[in-house]
């Protein structure tokens, strides 16, 4: 099998072992609360099904052709991102605004704008190779839409996701060459910045200190990770055994969506929670020998990117579970309960995959250097 | 820029992946494994609890199996403050569905951090069932066991009723709780956040064994003639208070045993205390001249006197010591069974001087005066009667017309069966048998002999003799029956002031009588309290009897056994054949 192959099905369990806990988690509560035991596996189905969808339309389109697309996209991102503010179009749940309603179901801007961003730096950053080191002719342009869409997501506020998105951008520029004399000063200004706003928000300062100590409040602040402990800690080696966990009878807030790791440890133990990093390690070993193997350096930045996005998600989610993190709100890529992450993370995949089909293809590197000519100022 | 540089660059960034990787599985490590104990044993705090099941209680049924207590499952409701959303609205809702105050019910679920609070317990199921529909954040339900009794009021002195953690508080509640209270079972289960049990988790039970059940012999039809006709004869003639027991002589089971005040047990609160009160069994009074039918007997019995004795009684008025007796109307001289039918005090104490205090006292002692009749009933009184060393010499004259004497309506009754059934006392009791909740006997109590206490000729002598009472000569001319014939004895007695000396308002008038006569189906005892203004036992107590003993006897399908009442009740047909008979015995 080669590495796109294992990569699919290396997702496609993830997809799987999703699915099974999403019932497990959430049967309970739709039941209660909708009279439908199957409300949330219902809906992950469909979510995987046109995730599936994207994830097909990706891995056959050629993933140059995207780069034509990549500055329409940014501004559309942003464009959305900005009617997630708008009344009657955007949805606010929990006293974030991070959704906008379209039909019957509501999608986050922020999961598209996720995508853009990658898409957008990998072109411009393959594209200004020369210019990379100079500030106002080649970073000061992408900076400032990166700035912007970051400004839009954290006023949302969804600082799980500007965390995300800075990361990954930051990876991408660190990699694409931009000196660490340019990037240092950057990575400094944001710490009074990501230091101003943890302490500015009551709710960001209590999830901090939870963090630090949950146990001084096991009630309050740190009643949630105290409860993920318990979860992980009863499954111990080998689990209570799958649909048997206590703790999703209400213990544990949020547990079919952004700690639905902790009820994969609880049912399924060591093992079962360990197979999933592993799986998860796996996206990484194969998404980035794809890298590695990309045929130009387009795809190279995008195919990190893209594995960047995804193994980071798995990391945080997991590292704030364990809590080895502050919590944040990250859901599990392919397997927490979402409709816009699935979609877009799938999609991510496929163009990964496409990438991957590409290696060693001479017409790749023909394709790059015909459009390194173009001369686009953006 | 050479593309190893970049490769560098991402082989940094992938190295980075990878460790953070590697502290994962630590993480994880160390949770799952490192830390499993503790953090399982803290799990296990969180959901395990254990949770006890009520017991079905034993239910109390009449002596025909009909439910005289019974025990039903209901919800309670309560709150888990901390879980409700909106207070204001919640305390709103709750309110309106009990009737309860407002403020009442929201200081209850405003108690911050209170994991419980009961709402109202052992509701009916309309209202809990409309605050169920409402489907509010923190409110919960749990099922008990509530204890109904079907007949309201009646009989509820005899069965007595429990508290809210069906605890038996009085009456035969109380007395058999033991067996009636059965055992509770458990079980071991798991809980979600809000307190409701996992059913699918539940690790072990024991079953609950159900109480044992209780069948009386007493009955709900006779309860409620005795009670109907107590109540009737309470507003009549104005009394404060009255007692009926309605038992069958010739094996103390007790038919009816009624007082007035009365209460609900259904809702035992709402009633004073002393409307609880089993007065029948409670209640010490002075037996007045229905205690002259136990002077007799001894005398009769120890031969002192004979049923045509005469005696002369000195025409109303008969000097004791420094006090002079008298009696209601001025007799001169009367027979023994005269004495009794027209309830002489002066022949009584002629009667009991011949006999002698000693032998009095000790009769009085046989037929079980001075120690409770054992009927039981918790809280049964012994009455007071007073060691022969106390008595002074005015004790002979007052003691054989049941002064200086406390007896209760209960040791009335038992004494006045024993002359009922010729002389031998049995022993009243209520419960004939207790039973499991799959119908086999655990205990049954039969008929007991008490003690022979006094002979079957002198016993059938003063029956005899008590058959005069109920006539137009004797004292209670209307406890008269058409279709039976009565034995009875009336009394009248003062009640004793504040102040120590004898009232002259406030009196206790009482019959005790049994019927038919000769062979004793019933025997029952009718005590007013206070009436006014008609006081005396023939008049108050008398009619209460008659009704009662009609009603009862008819109901009990005992045959008539006067002559021209025959006539009533034979048909046509019979009375045809019975006139086609040739008459063989001329």
């Amino acid at each position: 099998m080669n590495q796109r192959t294992l990569l699919f099905f290396t997702v496609v369990l993830l997809l799987s072992i999703g699915i099974v806990m999403i019932y497990s988690t959430s049967a309970i509560f739709a039941q209660e609360r909708f009279n439908d035991g199957y409300y949330y596996l219902k809906r992950q189905a469909l979510w995987i099904a046109l995730g599936l969808g994207a994830f097909a339309v990706a891995m056959n389109t050629d993933y140059h052709n995207l780069r034509a697309h990549s500055v329409t996209l940014i501004f559309g991102s942003l464009a959305l991102l900005a009617l997630v503010y708008v009344p009657g179009i955007g949805r606010s749940a929990g006293g974030a605004s991070r959704w906008i309603r379209l039909g019957g179901f509501s999608f986050q801007p922020s999961e598209i704008a996720k995508l853009a961003l990658i898409l957008y730096m990998a072109d411009v950053m393959a594209r200004k190779q020369r210019q990379i080191d100079r500030f106002w002719r080649g970073l000061a342009v992408p900076l400032l839409l990166f700035g912007t869409a970051l400004g839009l997501i954290i006023l949302q506020p969804d600082l799980g996701t500007t965390i995300l998105c800075a990361l990954v951008t930051g990876i991408m520029l660190f990699v694409a060459g931009v000196r660490m004399r340019l990037l240092a000063p950057l990575c400094l200004a944001s710490v009074p910045a990501i230091y101003a706003l943890v302490f500015s928000s009551h709710y960001r300062t209590r999830r901090i200190m939870a963090f630090v100590n949950p146990w001084a409040d096991p009630e309050g602040t740190g009643f949630q990770i105290i409860q993920s402990f318990i979860a992980l800690g009863s499954g111990g080696l080998t689990g209570l055994g799958l649909a048997q966990s206590r703790q999703k009878f209400y213990y544990l807030p949020a547990a079919h969506t952004d700690f639905i790791f902790s009820i994969i440890g609880e049912e399924l133990g060591m093992i079962g929670a360990g197979i999933v990093v592993t799986l998860f390690l796996a996206v990484l070993v194969l998404g980035m020998r794809i890298c590695r193997k990309a045929p130009d350096f387009y795809g190279h930045l995008l195919a990190l990117g893209i594995v960047s996005m995804l193994t980071l998600q798995a990391i945080i989610n997991i590292a704030v579970v364990t809590g080895s993190l502050p919590t944040k709100g990250l859901p599990l890529p392919f397997i927490s309960f979402g409709g816009s992450s699935m979609v877009f993370n799938l999609f991510a995949v496929g163009v990964l995959i496409n990438i991957g089909r590409h290696v060693g293809s001479d017409l790749a590197v023909h394709y790059l250097e015909k459009r390194e000519d173009r001369t686009m100022r953006i | 820029m050479s593309g190893n540089r970049y490769r560098l660059k991402s082989n940094s960034v992938y190295a980075l992946f990878l460790l953070c990787f590697v502290a994962l599985y630590a993480r994880l490590f160390v949770l799952q494994v490192v830390r499993h104990d503790a953090l399982a044993t803290r799990g296990e705090d969180l959901h395990r609890f254990n949770v006890k099941i009520d017991p079905r209680r034993g239910n109390i049924y009449d002596r025909e199996n009909r439910p005289l207590a019974m025990s039903v499952r209901v919800k309670s409701a309560y709150a888990v403050p901390e879980d409700i959303r909106s207070p204001e609205e919640t305390a709103d809702l709750i309110s309106q569905c009990l009737k309860a105050p407002r403020e009442e019910v929201a200081a209850k679920i405003e108690k911050k951090g209170r994991k419980f609070v009961w709402l109202g317990r052992k509701l009916d199921g309309r209202i809990a069932d409309r605050i169920e529909s409402l489907q509010l954040d923190g409110i919960g339900f749990r099922e008990e066991v509530r204890r109904v009794y079907p007949q309201g009021p009646l009989m509820s002195h005899v069965i007595g009723f429990v508290d809210i953690d069906n605890r038996g508080l009085e009456g035969l509640e109380l007395q058999h709780d033991g067996a009636m209270r059965g055992q509770a079972g458990w079980m071991a289960s798991r809980r979600d956040r809000k307190g409701r049990e996992i059913m699918t988790l539940r690790s072990s039970e024991v079953q609950s064994i159900d109480g044992y059940d209780l069948d009386l012999t007493m009955d709900v039809v006779i309860q409620h003639i005795a009670e109907s006709e107590l109540e009737n004869g309470c507003r009549k003639f104005n009394a404060v208070g009255g007692c009926v027991i309605v038992m069958n002589p010739q094996t103390g089971a007790i038919l009816a045993m009624c007082n007035r005040p009365t209460y609900d047990p259904n809702c035992p609160s709402e009633y004073p205390q002393e409307a609880r009160r089993n007065r029948c069994i409670t209640d010490v009074y002075e037996p007045g001249s229905t205690f002259k039918v136990v002077t007799v007997a001894c005398a009769l019995d120890k031969g002192a006197v004979s049923i045509d004795d005469s005696f002369f009684c000195e025409n109303g008025a008969f000097r004791v010591g420094r006090h002079t007796l008298h009696d209601v109307h001025k007799y001169g001289t009367l027979t023994t069974a005269e004495i009794v039918k027209k309830s002489s005090n002066i022949g009584a104490v002629k009667i009991a001087m011949r006999l002698g205090d000693r032998f009095l006292h000790g009769g009085i002692r046989r037929f079980g005066f001075g120690v409770p009749t054992g009927v039981g009933l918790p809280g049964e009184v012994g009455g007071i009667v007073h060691p022969l060393a106390q008595w002074s010499g005015l004790s002979i004259a007052a003691v054989p017309m049941g002064q200086e004497i406390g007896v209760t309506p209960i040791q009335m009754a038992a004494a006045a069966a024993t002359i009922a059934n010729g002389g031998l006392a049995m022993k009243p009791y209520i419960v004939e048998t207790i039973r499991d909740s799959s119908g086999r006997v655990v205990r049954s109590f039969s008929p007991e002999a008490r003690a022979r206490v006094i002979s079957e000729a002198a016993a059938s002598v003063l029956a005899r003799a008590m058959e005069g009472v109920p006539t137009r000569e004797g004292t209670a001319p209307k406890a008269e029956l058409k279709d039976y014939t009565v034995a009875g004895k009336t009394g009248t007695s003062q009640k004793v002031d504040p102040d120590g000396r004898y009232s002259h308002s406030r009196f206790v008038g009482s019959f005790v009588g049994f019927a038919p006569a000769r062979n004793p189906a019933v025997l029952i005892l009718v005590l007013l309290d206070e009436p006014k203004p008609v006081y005396y036992g023939g008049s108050v107590a008398g009619p209460i009897f008659k009704e009662i003993a009609g009603r009862v006897l008819k109901y009990l399908g005992v045959p008539p056994d006067k002559e021209d009442a025959g006539a009533i009740v034979v048909s046509d047909t019979g009375r045809r054949l019975a006139a086609a008979r040739p008459v063989k015995a001329e």
